[in-house]
């Protein structure tokens, strides 16, 4: 039924025809020109409209045929230039001559995000602390991979657990949650979710807000969100290839095509990125990144059916190819073996926006998206099969969006959606399946121009655990134009994953058992059944039904303008989590192991403060400077014997906040931007620094003491590059210029890193 | 950028460690003045080989005299103390031999261990089913990854085989040559050399109780 619903509104507001009033048409001439007052030839002069689109000639000057009395809005674009967008009222009597002054890519800085209320807001405006990275920042950089821009970032951190994670507000990876275009990404391996996965090649910005954001975004969602904005052509045709070469043979080549007419645009990228991998221990059999080469390709249509709707499609395609060798036994006698690891995502999201006018928009979306891994390990004699083991998640998710301005200072927005997530591998037999469904709301209030207030929440329903709601309110004040005062406070979750519901698991060596919380009350009484228990540690009937992970958290923050150079920015944080799902012992077999399964246990706070300095003394020089200061500790509760004099044992216990292992309590990074006009060169350099931090639990108590401190590190990255007719780009890079490694922990550090780039914009 | 790495086998691990770890025992006497042991003293015992077997299951033991400061091979005696035999602890009484002695785990650092129990001893030390209790902690998936870390806020106490005489064990690490955990080379699990006990201890001679 909901069905032929949509399709009713689709149908109707398709057929609807555009009513046109016969209006005098007046004659427009005009110039492009570039910030030197330098006429630019072949710049694109469109009015969506009205259908109407010009080419400016050798002298910048274009024409153009427009009905006279309404507001138009130009769209002009030009290769190695910011698109600017305009809307000029016309008078027919007396037609002005109009200037189109286009400033060049390189002074442009993003102004509009969308991750902070799920509509297009200035970034002044948003109460959230929203940071972005732009494209420019990206290609300036030299990366490829998420990782490697993210890693630049103040206040975040990359670790190695099953792949590049991110660490932010010293919550690990499994806790933010990452998003191209508002659709969740799937597919983590101990929670980690690699970000070497996604390529940088086709972004336009990079959205992140830290602190918790499930009151719109829902699960994952409780340290912060990465949005990738994918980015769109802006002229007629776009044409560009950019190629980059580096140490350990690593290749990254990506082709941008994109074309668009007034209604209908078409963006494609596809790219190949390898490597032969590196080994940070001398010697060793197995690399610690072994050799890979992965393609993504990604694909966007949108056509404006009419003025009220707007039909969109995308999909996005990656998979990865991994080899590697791997041994049993010693290192002294090896027996050797050959890996093959293929990793495979794919997604298809059709989108319908509505626009009904009066400030009254709606969205419908469903977004299918599969992730599969297969690896396999052969002996490298005889060829035969030592292991395969495969992984297969499905997401499928409906769901539609609607917003209101009633007028200038209220908006309100509701969504509400469907999700179903399925699972195929072989530590779940159950193929387990799980269904869940969401609603939200938002308003957001302006009552003067220094207030914009936003509370919402959002409810999340499920199958398998308990329902959650996430509130959330934010503020902003301007209280001068050069400082702003920004606050919120709000819940955010993460979801039992599927193998804290799911897992059922033995260890076939040492024979322990793990079973996930919605499977272990009736598979431990199977196993009771078979007398394979020897003690229940806790009664059955006594297991809860676990529950999401939940934070509270505070932030708190100054946006100061003292100068229209200089920009700071200080935002203080704490985020509260008393449920953190661990797991314990439940049960004890007669093999002498335990079963364990997933318990609300722990309990953790971080707290911090983070500041972002960012000068531009004049055009050629940006300084950005960034530190953050975190104490993230995690409850302990110990339990120490004394032997008084009767020699009785007495236990006496005790808890206390204690800090949390891999997270260094200073962290900063330095950046340095310049750029030559005249000879189009720039440099940069890039320094990023991280305090000393805890790494091993010497001593087994489980916190960290003051001999587990692992010393500090510095990165710095570097590089160069010459720009052609505002198209080609050539850049000399160095990545990790002092060549630090520190294997195991920081194993995404490969080295020092020398690199080519070419970047040729054909079209 | 890293990738997802294949994770050895422990059995394979755990078997072939205990080929190259079964009974090769070197001893040190740091501290010891005289040929008799006295309360004062702490001796510091070396790479203690320790048979590991499937899992750190007992398999073959290493039967230690405390009061003679030395191994000793007749198992159906009271002439040992404890024996260890990959991570299991046992105590020469009940069903692991025919003395009087016993062995704990005390929740409390050594230097803190003042005095021994009265009650409360064990033939066998199941670290492996208590592990929370136990001396050591295991570090699955933690760096260093499935690593046996003796805790130093734990301590053994034994009464010896003949039930009259008491001693305190810190356990300080459980692999060949004390290796530092923090260290790159300690990171690679097939580079260890596991089951082998390094301990201080202080046996009380004069009959108290009283460390």
């Amino acid at each position: 039924m909901k069905f032929v619903w949509y399709v009713g509104i689709i149908v109707g507001w398709v057929v609807l025809p555009a009513i046109v009033d016969a209006q005098a048409v007046i004659d427009l001439q005009g110039q492009v020109v570039n910030n030197n007052n330098d006429p630019l030839a072949g710049a694109h002069i469109l009015v969506a409209q009205h259908n109407a689109h010009a080419v400016s000639d050798d002298q910048g000057y274009f024409k153009l045929n427009l009905p006279s009395d309404s507001a138009i809005q130009f769209t002009v674009s030009h290769i190695g230039y910011q698109t600017k967008h305009e809307t000029i009222h016309l008078d027919s009597r007396n037609p002005a001559e109009l200037t189109f002054m286009l400033k060049s890519q390189r002074y442009e800085s993003p102004t509009v995000v969308v991750t902070a209320t799920r509509s297009r807001r200035n970034i002044e405006d948003v109460p959230e602390p929203v940071t972005v990275i732009s494209d420019k920042e990206i290609q300036t950089s030299g990366s490829t991979r998420l990782s490697e821009i993210l890693a630049e970032q103040t206040g975040l951190t990359l670790t190695s657990n099953h792949g590049t994670g991110i660490q932010m507000q010293g919550f690990s990876s499994e806790y933010t949650k990452i998003m191209i275009d508002g659709q969740p990404l799937i597919g983590r391996t101990a929670g980690t979710f690699n970000l070497d996965r996604i390529t940088v090649g086709n972004v336009q910005q990079v959205e992140m807000i830290k602190g918790p954001s499930s009151a719109l975004w829902g699960s994952d969602a409780l340290a912060g969100v990465i949005n990738i904005i994918t980015e769109k052509g802006q002229r007629p045709f776009e044409l560009g290839i950019s190629s980059r070469y580096g140490t350990n043979k690593t290749l990254d080549t990506g082709l941008n095509l994109s074309a668009r007419t007034n209604r209908w645009e078409h963006n494609l990228f596809v790219n190949r990125n390898s490597s032969d991998g590196y080994s940070l221990i001398p010697g060793s059999i197995s690399q610690t990144v072994p050799a890979y080469h992965n393609y993504t390709a990604s694909y966007q249509t949108s056509w404006e059916a009419s003025d009220a709707l707007n039909i969109e499609f995308r999909g996005r395609y990656y998979r990865e190819e991994q080899s590697s060798t791997d041994f049993l036994g010693s290192a002294q006698n090896p027996t050797l073996l050959e890996g093959d690891a293929l990793q495979e995502d794919y997604s298809f999201t059709p989108t319908l926006h509505f626009n009904w006018g009066k400030g009254f928009r709606a969205e419908l979306s469903n977004y299918y998206s599969r992730y599969r891994t297969d690896s396999r390990h052969h002996y490298e004699q005889g060829d035969s099969l030592y292991e395969q083991s495969k992984f297969d998640q499905l997401l499928n998710k409906t769901e539609t969006q609607l917003s209101k301005s009633w007028n200038a200072d209220h908006t309100t927005t509701v969504g509400g959606g469907f999700k179903y997530e399925r699972l195929d591998a072989k530590r779940y037999p159950s193929q387990p399946a799980f269904k869940s469904y969401f609603g939200l709301f938002q308003h957001e209030w302006m009552p003067s121009s220094k207030w914009d207030i936003i509370a919402g929440f959002r409810y999340d329903g499920h199958s398998e655990y308990s329902t959650q709601l996430s509130p959330k309110l934010s503020a902003r004040y301007k209280l001068f134009d050069w400082l702003h005062l920004r606050a919120s406070a709000g819940s955010g979750f993460k979801a039992p994953d599927f193998r804290q519901l799911f897992l059922d698991f033995t260890n076939p060596t040492v024979g322990y058992t793990v079973f996930g919380s919605s499977s272990a009350k009736e598979r431990i009484e199977e196993l009771r059944e078979r007398d394979q228990i020897e003690q229940i540690l806790i009664p059955l009937n006594q297991l809860e039904e676990i529950r999401a992970e939940q934070s509270w958290a505070y932030n708190a923050g100054i946006d100061l303008f003292p100068t229209d150079q200089l920009t700071i920015r200080i935002n203080g944080f704490r985020n509260n989590v008393d449920d953190l799902i661990e797991s314990a012992p439940v049960a004890t077999k007669t093999n002498g192991q335990s079963i364990f399964t997933y318990f609300n246990l722990d309990e953790v706070y971080t707290q911090g403060i983070e500041t972002q300095l960012r000068w531009q003394p004049s055009d050629q020089l940006e300084l950005s400077a960034g530190y953050q200061l975190l104490d993230a500790r995690r409850k302990v509760s110990e339990t120490r014997d004394i032997v008084n004099n009767q020699g009785e044992v007495v236990e006496r216990e005790s808890s206390s906040y204690e800090p949390m292992f891999n997270r260094s309590r200073h962290s900063a990074n330095v950046k340095l931007f310049y750029n030559w006009e005249a000879p189009a060169i720039d440099a940069n350099l890039r320094g990023r620094w991280h305090g000393r931090y805890g790494r091993i639990d010497a001593n087994g108590n489980g916190y960290v003491d003051a001999g587990e401190y692992e010393d500090d590190y510095m990165v710095w990255d570097a590089s160069l590059a010459k720009t052609f007719n505002e198209r080609y780009t050539l850049r000399l890079g160095v990545d990790n210029m002092f060549d630090f490694t520190r294997a195991g922990d920081l194993s995404y550090l490969s080295g020092r890193i020398f690199y080519a780039q070419l970047s040729l914009q054909l079209y | 950028m890293n990738k997802k790495r294949y994770c050895p086998n422990l059995l394979v691990l755990f078997s072939i460690l205990s080929l190259t770890a079964f009974l090769t025992v070197s001893c040190s006497d740091s501290n010891s003045t005289g040929p008799g042991p006295n309360s004062d003293t702490i001796h510091t015992i070396e790479d203690l080989g320790a048979s590991t077997d499937f899992g750190g299951s007992p398999g073959e033991y290493t039967f230690y005299n405390l009061q003679k400061n030395k191994v000793v091979a007749d198992s159906n005696s009271t002439n040992w103390d404890i024996a260890f035999s990959g991570r299991v602890i046992i105590a020469n009484a009940g069903e692991s031999g025919p003395g009087d002695g016993g062995v704990m785990v005390i929740k409390a650092p050594f230097n803190e261990v003042q005095q021994a129990p009265v009650e409360g001893y064990t033939d066998y030390l199941d670290t492996i089913r208590n592990i929370e209790n136990g001396w050591y902690n295991y570090t699955a998936n933690e760096e260093p990854k499935h690593a046996i870390i003796a805790r130093d806020d734990r301590t053994v106490v034994v009464k010896t085989a003949d039930g009259d005489h008491y001693a305190k064990i810190k356990i300080i690490s459980w692999y060949k040559g004390d290796p530092d955990v923090t260290s790159e080379e300690f990171e690679d699990p097939f580079a260890r050399e596991a089951g082998y006990y390094t301990f201080d201890y202080l046996i009380q001679t004069d009959g108290s109780r009283k460390f």
